[in-house]
């Protein structure tokens, strides 16, 4: 025999060791094809089960009191909730005002080009009627 | 049995199938699936998780087709 060996510890912490036992998880709704087959669905009295429909989006519950009462049985439709998108970035008041401004002093830079070349060709023009008399 | 002979006789006559295989008292006239699960229910032969594992287990693809 073992030293140190006791059988009735051994026993002991055999027995109250934690079990490992595979727990499944379980879905909260019972899948159903239709209404009506979640209407005919068997429920014990005092209990309360959820399904989810496969065919269409709906959510039932049916509900059994106890022997005597009717069953209650509650439909509800599932409605896709969008998001809120967000709001659209506004230009504010300043920026238009730069545009503005900043197309305004290209129309002058050109008006003041236009001015220019006439400038130059009156300048031309002046030039040759006194070039011409000088010659002549 | 093979499975299916198994399933044609649980779906032609339920009752009978559990009487002779299981020996759970159903009373007579009873053959409705539904209303036999009902019965278990209501006689406690049977818990609601029961039920409702063994309802869901037509979605596994071991069962397709069979029910």
């Amino acid at each position: 025999m073992l030293p140190n060996y006791n059988p009735y510890l051994m026993q002991n912490q055999q027995q109250y060791a934690p079990q490992m036992v595979q727990q499944q998880t379980q879905s909260p709704f019972i899948t159903v094809r239709s209404e009506a087959e979640a209407r005919n669905y068997p429920v014990a009295y005092g209990n309360s089960v959820t399904f989810k429909d496969e065919t269409s989006p709906y959510v039932y519950c049916k509900t059994m009191f106890s022997q005597f009462d009717k069953p209650s049985f509650e439909k509800y439709r599932l409605v896709k909730e969008d998001t809120p998108e967000e709001p659209e970035k506004k230009e504010c008041g300043c920026d238009s005002l730069k545009k503005q401004m900043l197309e305004i002093q290209l129309d002058i830079s050109s008006i003041w080009k236009e001015i220019d070349l006439i400038k130059d060709r009156k300048k031309g023009k002046n030039d040759e009627h006194n070039g011409n008399g000088k010659s002549n | 049995m093979n499975i299916m002979e198994m399933v044609n006789q649980i779906k032609q006559n339920p009752a009978t199938f559990l009487m002779q295989n299981y020996h759970i008292q159903i009373p007579q006239g009873l053959n409705d699936p539904n209303q036999i699960i009902q019965h278990l229910l209501n006689t406690g032969q049977v818990s609601q998780s029961q039920v409702n594992n063994a309802m869901q287990m037509r979605n596994h693809p071991m069962f397709k087709g069979l029910f």
